[in-house]
């Protein structure tokens, strides 16, 4: 399993972690990791430590995540990023939709 | 799925030395409803074999002149591709020799006495296999058929989306560029074209995603690019458009990294609109120093609507020695064997090298440290990296009207009869959000047949236009663009001041002269500004080292005539050109580079 979550004892609060390469082969993966969570005030983290590389198309899924879990109203943090990684999201300015730390 | 036809009847060879056996096998095998052709030893089987041609063959081990092994071999040579069966036939019951028989090449074997249901049987079991076998050939052969059909597609999708993509102004000799095949076909363009006016417009594009959905669409965008680039549209407002299309055609998730760069050699300056492209370096050949990094402000196209798009541009000073290097992030992410990925660290190596100095070559440096950085992993190659000699790429618009203008006086002129007029008056709220010019040329282009005059009018008309709002509406004065901090404060300046606009017009005046010989286009514009002293501006016109300053000249060598009033807030251009003259006939090559 090269993404793996965690979902917080009071369901408040979702954790996916990525591990390895993201790319588009973890496009299913990633997905099923949200799956069934709506815009419905859950928080969110995307935990890129274990994260060696990262391909637009997996921030493409980032978008869609995003979109899927409330858009402009979802709060989506994104901890842990390697500085090669950060950068790559500064580039597309994903620090305007994510709280990248 | 294709399956070989079921063969009932079969063309059987039996090999045997001893006629009873072959008289036995030639009964049964009859009876069997197949077709027996005989031989009495290993070598008179492979001699006959070709020329029979049988679906399977029954072989005696011991045999005199040639055994049954040697023939087994001997003919497996013989049928290559296909599968025929070899049976071998045996009294023998130790099981050293069964296994000599299938490793040289049998099926199976069928012991003496011969039983007709055990025969039978393994003839039917035989028959299937050879289905299979069959079926399996077929479908190879229809793979590889695929295959070469697929890769012929490849082929001329390849040579497809190379002039789709690298038309245009891509051919010039100031500019280099590398794009690998993998990046063409995994949405990785790059574009460029000449305006009118004659400033270079630049993309390089990087899709997310990976293969033909990604590759597909640059199609769109290099249609939206050229097209609008041809009617002299600034790149803010391509990326306008481009976003526009790809945010209405791209599934969400899948958008388009991109740096739009402007390069206008009157002013000087390149504009940037940079989105999610690694940022390009302006650099000085004659130094090797940096002058600037372009730096991604924006989200790329295709992922935010038109009300929250940013179109602000950012600005740079440029000089004649300047060029300008693009690349994609498959040159910064390139990896090498143990994984490192180039960076833009080791980018930056490649510029201190020698502790600096003239850098002519660093486009082919560049190159060779990304290959050896490599190593062999050159199959996975996915990057395009551009670089462009800005002065050699400065092409003036086209001035060969002046031959002509020159070449009239007012007396050869007395018949003219006016054509059409038109009049537009532009408020300050239009001004705000409005580039007139792509809407008048087209009308001017559409009244009359002027294209073989469009560049030199919308100079002519650019030029008159930027002069009327900069100097004339918004007030700026041209001296605050000297140095290069000068510009960047002038465009912010001139933004902020438009964005802020309160009131204030530009007023245009277009008036069409025809006489049997000779046709000219009257362009008055008026703006609300305090106007300026006409005067001293042209007494600084002798002066070519400034950065600013360059408008006037041109357009007095375009023009039969440009007339200020008095006050200096409105001009009246003429410009002129013979009946039948094309406007077309050369280049002009003196530069406009200090």
């Amino acid at each position: 399993m090269r993404v793996s979550k965690q979902l917080s004892p009071d369901g408040k609060h979702l954790t996916i972690k990525v591990t390895g390469r993201f790319d588009f082969s973890l496009h299913e993966e990633f997905r099923k990791a949200y799956e069934g969570m709506g815009p419905n005030g859950t928080s969110f983290q995307i935990d890129l430590g274990g994260t060696e590389y990262i391909d637009s198309a997996a921030c493409g899924m980032l978008l869609v995540f995003r979109d899927a879990v409330g858009g402009d109203h979802a709060d989506i943090s994104i901890v842990n990023a390697s500085p090669v990684i950060k950068k790559t999201l500064q580039l597309l300015q994903f620090q305007r939709l994510f709280k990248i730390t | 799925m294709p399956e070989a036809p079921a063969a009932p009847g079969m063309k059987i060879f039996v090999v045997d030395d001893q006629e009873v056996n072959r008289y036995l096998l030639t009964v049964i095998l009859g009876q069997l409803g197949h077709e027996v052709h005989v031989a009495a030893n290993g070598a008179e089987a492979v001699e006959q074999f070709m020329q029979i041609s049988p679906d399977m063959v029954f072989m005696d081990v011991m045999m005199p002149v040639m055994d049954g092994y040697e023939a087994a071999t001997q003919i497996r040579e013989l049928v290559g591709d296909k599968f025929v069966p070899i049976l071998f036939i045996t009294a023998l019951r130790d099981e050293a020799s069964l296994v000599k028989a299938l490793q040289h090449g049998g099926q199976d074997f069928i012991t003496k006495p011969f039983s007709h249901a055990i025969l039978r049987a393994k003839i039917e079991a035989m028959q299937q296999q050879m289905r299979m076998y069959e079926t399996v050939r077929l479908q190879r052969d229809q793979l590889a058929q695929y295959q070469q059909r697929i890769s012929h597609e490849h082929q001329v999708a390849e040579r497809l989306f190379q002039k789709i993509l690298h038309s245009g102004a891509l051919g010039h000799p100031g500019i280099r560029y590398v794009i690998s095949p993998q990046a063409i076909f995994n949405g990785d363009i790059l574009i460029a074209g000449f305006r009118p006016t004659g400033q270079l417009n630049i993309l390089l594009g990087d899709f997310t995603g990976h293969g033909l959905s990604a590759a597909i669409g640059t199609i769109p965008v290099s249609d939206i690019f050229q097209g609008m680039t041809a009617k002299g549209f600034a790149i803010s407002e391509i990326a306008v458009e481009i976003n526009k299309k790809m945010q209405m055609v791209l599934p969400r998730g899948l958008f388009l990294a991109a740096c739009l760069v402007e390069v206008s050699f009157s002013e000087g300056l390149i504009r940037v609109w940079n989105g999610g492209v690694p940022e390009g370096i302006v650099y000085d050949a004659a130094t090797g120093q940096i002058r600037a990094r372009l730096h991604a402000r924006h989200f790329p196209l295709g992922l935010v609507g038109t009300e929250q798009f940013d179109k602000s541009l950012d600005i740079y000073p440029i000089g004649p020695a300047d060029r300008l290097l693009m690349f994609t992030d498959g040159v910064t992410e390139a990896a090498n064997p143990a994984g490192e990925v180039f960076g833009d660290a080791r980018l930056m190596d490649v510029f201190h090298h020698d502790g600096g100095g003239r850098a002519d070559d660093l486009l082919d440096r560049l190159i060779e440290e990304l290959a050896a950085f490599r190593g062999h992993q050159t199959q996975s190659d996915d990057f395009t990296l551009a670089e462009f000699r800005l002065a050699e790429l400065e092409r003036l618009p086209d001035t060969s009207a002046i031959r002509t203008s020159h070449g009239l006086s007012q007396r050869a002129f007395p018949h003219a009869q006016r054509d059409w007029t038109m009049d537009f008056d532009f408020q300050h709220r239009v001004l705000r959000v409005l580039d007139p010019l792509p809407l008048l040329m087209q009308m001017l282009m559409e009244i009359q047949q002027l294209h073989s005059h469009k560049e030199q009018i919308y100079l002519i008309l650019a030029e008159l236009y930027s002069n009327a709002l900069e100097h004339g509406v918004l007030a700026l004065k041209s001296a605050a663009k000297n140095g290069a901090d000068g510009f960047e404060r002038y465009y912010s300046a001139r933004e902020h001041a438009l964005a802020s606009l309160q009131t204030g017009f530009v007023r245009f005046h277009f008036e069409s002269l025809q006489s049997d010989t000779v046709s000219k286009l009257i362009v008055e514009i008026e703006d609300s500004g305090e106007g300026f002293d006409v005067n001293r501006c042209i007494q600084s016109e002798a002066d070519h080292t400034e950065y600013h300053g360059r408008g006037l000249p041109l357009l007095r060598a375009l023009c039969e005539s440009v007339q200020f009033n008095d006050k200096g807030n409105k001009v009246t251009a003429v410009y002129c050109w013979r009946c039948g003259d094309t406007g077309n006939a050369g280049q002009a090559g003196s530069g406009l580079f200090p």
